[in-house]
């Protein structure tokens, strides 16, 4: 360490200590002692860090909370918010969660049993349906002669 | 608590782990991402996207290789830089008239009196120049730290913040020669 590198350090740095390089700040506080002329140089470079000092911000308040309260939510759990806006356990969650298949399978279920039935409203038999088509079809019954 | 630990957990989605990471480095980084932009509704949007890329993100941050405060450090920085080149506010490094007209700074945000004035000059300095300087006499973070933050050698760190420093002793001298 030298006068040189001691002005650098000021120049850079500023006359905190803490925040001289750390490998570097021993040998620089030896030499502030031992060097008048560090001592002059450190009154001149002050003045700057004390005006910085003065620049205090704050953290605006509730900006923590605002942070939380945007997080992405994930895909499922916008689903079930949707689905039960006003769940207040989580534990609940899984178990809507795991249910929600059976619920659908129930709704297309219900959906496709339409087909199933005629129009008036009474449940056809597969059995029955064959034997009548085989009823109406001609070619069973082979060329007739007259 | 561990803050690796907190760090899976929150990667894992665990918000009370991701809470506590909030509470911890919520008011250094506020304090930078303020001293950044001079506007508290800028500032905020940052701070906040700051944060939540730790909540997205997180998993891309490395323990080994650097301090959460750093990483965080370095994606506000980025998200200020950013900002400021879409909004083509950039301060040229090679400016040489150190008194340009700078946007109106919020009262809010600093104590009466001198505060102002040092607020309106660090404006004035380049971005990145701005930046050393506040996170190693405000911030705390090493030479080493901050250069990796920025991107540059520990030397270009000192010449950043030596010509940072320059150009503030001398906007604030002409500052209180005109009062």
């Amino acid at each position: 360490m030298n006068i040189t590198r001691f002005q650098q350090l000021l120049d850079a740095y500023g006359t905190r200590e803490k925040n001289w390089p750390e490998e570097e700040r021993e040998a620089a506080l030896a030499l502030l002692r031992s060097d008048a002329e560090c001592v002059s140089l450190m009154q001149h470079y002050r003045s700057l860090d004390e005006q910085l000092d003065d620049y205090v911000t704050r953290t605006p308040p509730g900006l923590g909370q605002k942070i939380l309260n945007q997080l992405p939510v994930p895909l499922i759990d916008q689903i079930i918010g949707w689905l039960i806006p006003d769940v207040s356990s989580q534990i609940w969650r899984p178990a809507i969660a795991g249910s929600l298949p059976l619920i659908l399978g129930m709704i297309i279920g219900a959906s496709t049993m339409g087909s199933f039935l005629d129009d008036t409203g009474t449940e056809n038999n597969w059995d029955e349906e064959i034997y009548l088509f085989a009823l109406d079809d001609t070619s069973l019954m082979g060329s007739v002669d007259e | 608590m561990d803050e690796a630990n907190l760090i899976r957990r929150s990667v894992g989605g665990d918000k009370s782990a991701y809470q506590l990471l909030v509470e911890h480095h919520l008011p250094p980084l506020s304090n930078y991402v303020m001293r950044m932009m001079a506007n508290a509704a800028e500032a905020d949007d940052i701070i906040q996207e700051t944060f939540i890329r730790l909540w997205t993100h997180g998993h891309k941050y490395n323990h080994g290789s650097a301090k959460l405060t750093t990483w965080l450090h370095n994606i506000a920085h980025n998200l200020c830089i950013d900002y400021f080149r879409k909004n083509d506010r950039l301060v040229p490094e090679s400016a040489d008239q150190p008194d340009q007209e700078t946007s109106g700074p919020e009262e809010d945000y600093i104590q009466q009196g001198m505060a102002m004035d040092i607020q309106t000059a660090m404006m004035t300095i380049p971005e990145r120049q701005r930046s050393a300087i506040i996170m190693c006499h405000y911030q705390g973070l090493s030479n080493k730290d901050t250069a990796t933050v920025l991107g540059v050698s520990v030397d270009a760190l000192e010449s950043l913040m030596a010509r940072g420093r320059r150009k503030l002793r001398h906007n604030l001298s002409t500052n209180w020669q005109e009062q």
